[in-house]
């Protein structure tokens, strides 16, 4: 990309400092229910009577079956809410997400709720690890550092799996 | 998000299919369009960096979304293009940015509380799409799918 290390600094750190500057931007914006952007469980920790009677989209882990109740986490802050006219069957330690109408002392009353089932959710990560492993392993094989030049080059040929384990000679 | 597997073994697909096109595209540079199958779900990191403990800290708002849109992956991509050489590094920003918008479709018709999908196009467009979503981020079925798919891929490649 770059001819000389300098510019390619130069563009990392301006690259890096528009990306802090997205978190910042993205970070600040208010819901805009409009634009199918709906107060989600910070706002509803952060300031709740100012939402009762919004519609809110909130995502939780289940505590209770009957009633439905979710514990909604923001950071080290916890609300528990109860859902009502829900239809839908679920279990402890499943995670929802309920959009609906806040209603006061901690109520959401449904239009809409997805589960995700306990074990579904293991499965993802379970399977979302060996995909990165898979990636990881990959891009050793096939790549390798030039610490001289600072840049990923391709290898010639493959670097076989039992280089990979017991490690790559240097020189 | 759907899992990351699913994510991958559709970035390997079209890495191979496209393999079959353009010569240039090796197993190595196959490789490279996976990584941008994943690279929106650095988003992840914040399950290990809480972004309301680095408000807390920082005393400014501040999200990790931007990684799973548009924009995000766009600027990520091109970090990650900088520790390539010069046309190397073109092409692995392509690759990547195949790789990521394939990530950012995918995503784009999960099952929804609310019916509206995510902000795909931000900061271009802040409005988030009305797709109805037809699979959840958990379900097993698109990465079975996914495993199916890859191998005949991956087979008739090897026929090739």
């Amino acid at each position: 990309m770059f001819s000389s290390k300098l510019h390619r600094k130069i563009a990392i750190v301006s690259l890096l400092v528009i990306l802090t500057v997205f978190f910042i931007w993205y970070g600040s914006l208010e819901p805009e229910p409009d634009r199918g952007d709906h107060p989600g469980g910070e706002h509803i920790i952060g300031d709740y009577e100012m939402h009762i009677g919004e519609k809110v989209e909130v995502g939780g882990e289940v505590i209770e079956e009957e009633p439905l109740r979710i514990e909604v986490e923001h950071g080290d802050q916890k609300i528990v809410l109860t859902i009502i006219d829900s239809e839908e069957t679920v279990g402890r330690k499943d995670r929802v997400t309920v959009y609906g109408t806040l209603r006061e002392g901690n109520v959401i009353e449904c239009k809409n709720l997805v589960v995700r089932p306990y074990w579904n959710w293991i499965y993802m990560y379970a399977v979302s690890g060996v995909a990165a492993v898979w990636v990881g392993i990959r891009l050793l094989k096939q790549w390798k550092w030039d610490r001289e030049n600072w840049t990923f080059e391709q290898r010639r040929k493959p670097l076989e799996s039992k280089k990979l384990i017991k490690g790559e000679k240097r020189g | 998000m759907a899992d990351l597997l699913t994510h991958v073994l559709v970035g390997y697909i079209i890495g191979v299919v496209l393999s079959w096109k353009y010569e240039w595209i090796s197993r190595s540079y196959i490789t490279i369009i996976m990584v941008g199958a994943a690279l929106p779900d650095i988003v992840r990191i914040r399950l290990l960096l809480d972004p309301f403990t680095i408000e807390d800290h920082i005393g400014i708002p501040f999200s990790w979304t931007p990684l799973h849109t548009l924009g995000g992956v766009l600027i990520s991509g091109m970090i990650i293009a900088c520790f390539f050489g010069e046309k190397t590094g073109k092409r692995v920003f392509l690759l990547l940015m195949i790789g990521a918008i394939s990530h950012l479709f995918l995503d784009a018709f999960l099952i929804t509380a609310s019916g509206y999908s995510y902000a795909v196009f931000w900061p271009f467009i802040r409005s988030r799409l009305t797709i109805s979503g037809i699979y959840l981020s958990t379900d097993v079925l698109p990465s079975v799918l996914a495993i199916i798919s890859a191998f005949v891929f991956w087979k008739i490649d090897r026929i090739e």
